[in-house]
């Protein structure tokens, strides 16, 4: 199969195209001009790590790297679990299972921004229909601030993207109806129940996609912008404030395009060493045979 | 213990629905409410049904004209990311190139490249191009943007095709192309279908991109509507919670039918021997 | 094969787009007409939304076959600002740009606005319809980069009925402002709209007019992009927010967008907002106003006769070539003069930039709180601008992100001010 290896570098061309136009040139311009002192209408000029200094001080900045690191690591870890788990309830295609899997995934189907903008209102203290069932269920007033009250901002930011993993469920669920089910009549033969199926054989099949679905739900929290322009803006004081976010703030409301885009370079740094902790972490690519 | 297994999937799969459903189906009903009742957090709508809202809606964006760019550059898009994905997804599962590893490393990236900082380069790259103010540039673009998810999925699917399929080929002597063409492609049908769905989606639902590298409403798209009832002096929840549902429901119709046809249609018959 | 066909179609169709797609930049269209690129934020659910598009049309049909503008929507007064700046740093704004929010500075200081001052020496006429004053507060170092499209004088609207029982009227002086919010309290109201959201706009106007009616303040307000917000009125001022935050406003104000603040006012929930007189057309509109508001709404100065009285950015010229920038002036005029700004009136609620046009009787009629507006104007004591105009657009960020500190107590004014300093001079 020799002569066929111009043809499989051939089949690299078309995505290394699509790659270069796409994101060569803007990679590039990212990396020099973070080196760079670069407000919009002025020239840039050249300053070293001087940018990169000056974000380690920023306190904005050092709460956007921490927030995003837990949203990254609950992503990874809590989201994925909620979408596989859903994921193995399904395939046992009970009566309720091709609705589910479609329900579960009207959130993703419609914009991030659609989705911020209902939780703000569903959320709003004074006329939410959360505070307004809680008023009627606790038999007395309450106007919880979610999204803006210290206490529980976090958890309702991470409330708009945690448990929607229906994404998850149908990468999941396309994996195991390619399982080959004589795996799981022989087992049956075995006297293996359920729950043990899942555990001991439907699993480890997974642990391919599973990581996979971790990498993707782990760097997808370095793309979490709109829904965050649309809740929280970052408030109440950088409490929920994430990378891209700040980096977004930076270039667009400070004018700082040098400093956005070290920012810039600090989450891609970021981003590399979680695909690669989690690639580790799951041995993605050591194939069974 | 088996019952309270059952009860404890029952409980969960409806936390799942309620989660999913209900925001949606609160902001359908209060669509027709009057801004009072919808200030006031009634129920009920005291001051009557408002279907006008919609009307009102429909003046304030273009809405037709969204839709169909929309459609036109996810299909595309998705086409485009599709097929260049899948072809360097084989050949990088399949075979030890020498800068494959490297390859793999530059399309992983994509994943943590923030779109932020993409703006004025993509900005620039287009204007270059003489793309600016065209659905090709979106095109482009949503199709670069969603490469490392698709390229993600099929590397994981096509790692688990037994290479026994294609050596029977080769000894059949069959060409490299007509291998992929006629074996392989078939055979990832539900990896195409998933990830598809999810390229499609991101360029259904992409909105910074669609608004800096675009000015003409002829070329734009359904997220931007959106943002027409929310300018600084703008109060009219009745438009923008109709507004919303008018974004939603089509892209929800649309999928349920794109799940039914294509999904199920490809998953069928995909299972390996 | 079907695949293949598929593929290699595909393959084509991104190919050949490339080299045939896109608009590139038309110096004349197909009729022959030179093409004036005009961005707008006034589409939509904007309150100029009609008024704008009235004088677009009417431009681009006096002008047919010699002009033509095109527009870009900008769905929101952010994209707007953001758009602008992407492209000021890429050098290629559109022929007529909008100041505001720091595009303006953007746009002098990339070099791309052009100084008018010779267009406007050359037409007499058209600078007695926009009026000298409007004129030099645009004017920059001896400059004119930009013609005004609105004098705003704003103070607050306020609910009759709830005054009624609470048995007070306007306050004359600060200290009475706070005790009417007290007895409006005592009343069973909530007293005032704040917003914490987006720009502050109603929380800043009632500071700035605190800060505004003072001798320094008046200065203080009055001087663009000030980098030390560290003196008492300031001080003062932020106290009085935080103690309003805290115990004289909505819950659902912390975080909250203009929509929010307005709402509960139109529905009859708080008795004051601070806003200018173009909500005036809000208070008439039965699908955004509750029955009670309507006909009940009362307008009024701040105390100490405090007014804002600034007239807004308006437009640029920021294009390359003359044929352009004729083309771009016209278009300005048009705009601008004497007639558009009778629409603007009229379909906007926004006041002319001088006395000479005059508002008809109908129109004092139909709109009450816009002429006793400009009674009361007369009476001002203290003029200023507002915090938008005055400010770095990073500064009111900051205080966007404070304020919610401030209010639950994790914060102290004085840190808010370093936090206001240390933003102004990230912009400079």
């Amino acid at each position: 199969m020799k002569q066929n290896k111009t043809v499989q570098y051939l089949f690299l061309v078309p995505g290394l195209i699509l790659f270069a136009l796409i994101f060569g040139f803007s990679i590039i311009l990212l990396v020099s001009t973070s080196l760079t002192d670069w407000t919009i209408g002025s020239d840039r000029v050249f300053v070293g790590l001087k940018n990169y200094i000056n974000l380690m001080h920023e306190t904005s900045f050092l709460s956007s790297l921490k927030n995003t690191i837990i949203w990254i690591v609950l992503q990874s870890t809590v989201h994925v679990a909620i979408g596989t788990s859903v994921a193995l309830i399904l395939m046992r295609k009970k009566f309720y299972w091709k609705f589910v899997r479609t329900v579960y995934m009207i959130p993703n189907i419609v914009s991030a921004a659609a989705v911020g903008m209902m939780f703000s209102i569903i959320l709003n203290p004074e006329f939410g229909a959360v505070n307004n069932f809680l008023k009627i269920f606790l038999g007395h007033d309450f106007s919880q601030n979610w999204f803006m009250d210290k206490s529980t901002a976090f958890g309702s930011v991470t409330f708009t993207w945690l448990p929607y993993a229906a994404t998850i469920t149908i990468l999941v669920l396309a994996e195991i109806s390619a399982i080959d089910s004589s795996i799981y009549e022989a087992a049956k033969l075995d006297g293996v129940t359920g729950f043990q199926e899942v555990i001991y054989i439907t699993l480890p099949l997974l642990k391919n996609i599973i990581g996979t679905c971790a990498i993707l739900g782990g760097t997808s929290m370095l793309q979490k912008l709109d829904i965050i322009m649309m809740t929280t803006q970052g408030g109440p004081r950088d409490t929920t404030m994430n990378l891209p976010y700040y980096i977004y703030k930076t270039a667009l409301t400070n004018n700082d395009f040098g400093m956005a885009n070290a920012s810039g370079v600090y989450l891609i740094i970021l981003g590399s060493i979680t695909v690669f902790a989690i690639n580790k972490l799951f041995h993605i690519g050591k194939d069974k045979g | 213990m088996k019952k309270l297994g059952t009860v404890l999937i029952g409980i969960f799969i409806t936390l799942i629905i309620i989660i999913s459903v209900v925001p949606f189906v609160w902001v359908f009903v209060s669509s027709f409410k009057s801004n009072f009742d919808i200030i006031s957090g009634n129920a009920g709508f005291t001051q009557g049904l408002h279907p006008e809202n919609y009307i009102t809606a429909f003046k304030m964006a273009p809405f037709l004209i969204f839709f169909r760019n929309s459609l036109l550059i996810s299909i595309i898009g998705t086409m485009l990311n599709l097929v260049t994905m899948s072809m360097a997804a084989y050949v990088i599962a399949r075979f030890t190139l020498k800068f494959g590893n490297v390859v793999k490393l530059l399309f992983t990236s994509v994943l943590f490249i923030p779109g932020a900082a993409l703006l004025y380069p993509l900005f620039t790259t287009m204007r270059l191009l003489n793309l600016y103010n065209s659905k090709t540039s979106l095109v482009l673009v949503y199709a670069g943007l969603g490469m490392a998810t698709t390229f993600y999925i099929m590397l994981s699917y096509y790692r688990t095709i037994p290479k026994s399929l294609e050596e029977a080929a080769y000894i059949d002597g069959a060409s490299f192309f007509r291998t992929y063409m006629q074996i392989i492609l078939p055979l990832t049908k539900p990896c195409f279908a998933t990830a598809g769905v999810l390229q499609f989606l991101l360029c259904w639902k992409e909105f910074q991109f669609a608004l800096t590298l675009t000015t003409g409403n002829e070329v734009r798209t359904v997220p931007i509507a959106l943002y027409y009832f929310t300018s600084q002096f703008a109060s009219d929840y009745g438009a923008m919670f109709a507004a919303t549902t008018i974004i939603a429901i089509p892209s929800i119709i649309f999928y349920v039918v794109l799940q039914k046809q294509v999904i199920n249609g490809l998953t069928a018959g995909s299972v390996k021997e | 094969m079907k695949k293949l066909a598929v593929l290699m179609l595909t393959t084509l169709c991104a190919v050949s787009s490339i080299f045939a797609g896109g608009q590139s930049e038309d110096v004349t269209n197909k009729s022959g007409e030179t093409v004036i690129t005009y961005p707008t934020y006034r589409v939509g659910s904007h309150l100029y939304a009609k008024a704008e598009s009235t004088l677009i049309n009417g431009f681009n049909e006096k002008y047919a076959g010699t002009y033509k503008v095109e527009v870009e929507e900008l769905p929101s007064d952010q994209s707007y600002v953001e758009k602008m700046k992407v492209l000021a740093s890429a050098d290629s704004l559109p022929d007529v740009v909008e100041g505001k929010n720091g595009v303006l500075e953007l746009a002098i200081k990339t070099g791309r606005a052009i100084d008018l001052t010779a267009y406007l020496e050359a037409d007499p006429e058209f600078v007695a319809e926009i009026g000298s004053a409007a004129i030099k507060a645009n004017t920059i170092d001896g400059k004119i980069y930009s013609i005004s499209n609105a004098n705003s004088l704003i103070g607050y609207f306020y609910n009759k009925k709830h005054f009624e029982d609470a048995g007070i009227t306007p306050a004359k002086t600060w200290p009475e402002f706070m005790s009417n919010l007290q007895a409006l309290k005592e009343a069973g109201h909530t007293p005032i709209s704040m917003m914490t959201g987006e720009n502050c706009w109603t929380t800043n106007l009632l500071f700035a007019a605190y800060v505004g009616t003072s001798e320094e303040g008046e200065t203080f307000m009055n001087t663009k992009y000030p980098t030390d917000y560290d003196n008492q009125r300031v001080r003062e001022g932020l106290e009085m927010i935080q103690t309003i935050l805290q115990n004289y406003t909505t819950k659902d104000a912390i975080g909250a967008k203009y929509d929010i603040a307005a709402n509960h006012f139109l529905q009859g929930t708080t008795s004051i907002i601070c806003n200018g007189p173009w909500m005036a057309g809000d208070f008439t509109n039965e699908a955004k106003a509750s029955a009670d508001i309507m006909n009940n709404v009362g307008i009024a100065m701040y105390p100490d006769n405090g007014m804002f009285a600034e007239y807004g950015h308006g437009y640029m010229v920021c294009s390359e070539d003359k044929v352009h920038q004729d083309a771009a002036w016209d278009f300005i005029k048009y705009k601008t003069n004497a007639a558009a700004q009778l629409v603007m009136l009229e379909q906007g609620n926004v006041l002319p930039l001088t006395g000479n046009v005059k508002m008809s009787d109908e129109y004092k009629a139909a709109n009450p709180l816009l002429s006793e507006l400009i009674t009361l104007s007369k009476d001002a004591e203290y003029e200023f601008i507002t915090l938008d105009t005055n400010s770095y657009a990073s500064v009111i960020d900051e205080m966007s992100r404070d304020y919610p500190a401030l209010a639950s107590g994790d914060i102290t004014v004085d840190e808010m001010i370093q936090d206001m300093n240390a933003a102004a001079l990230r912009s400079k």
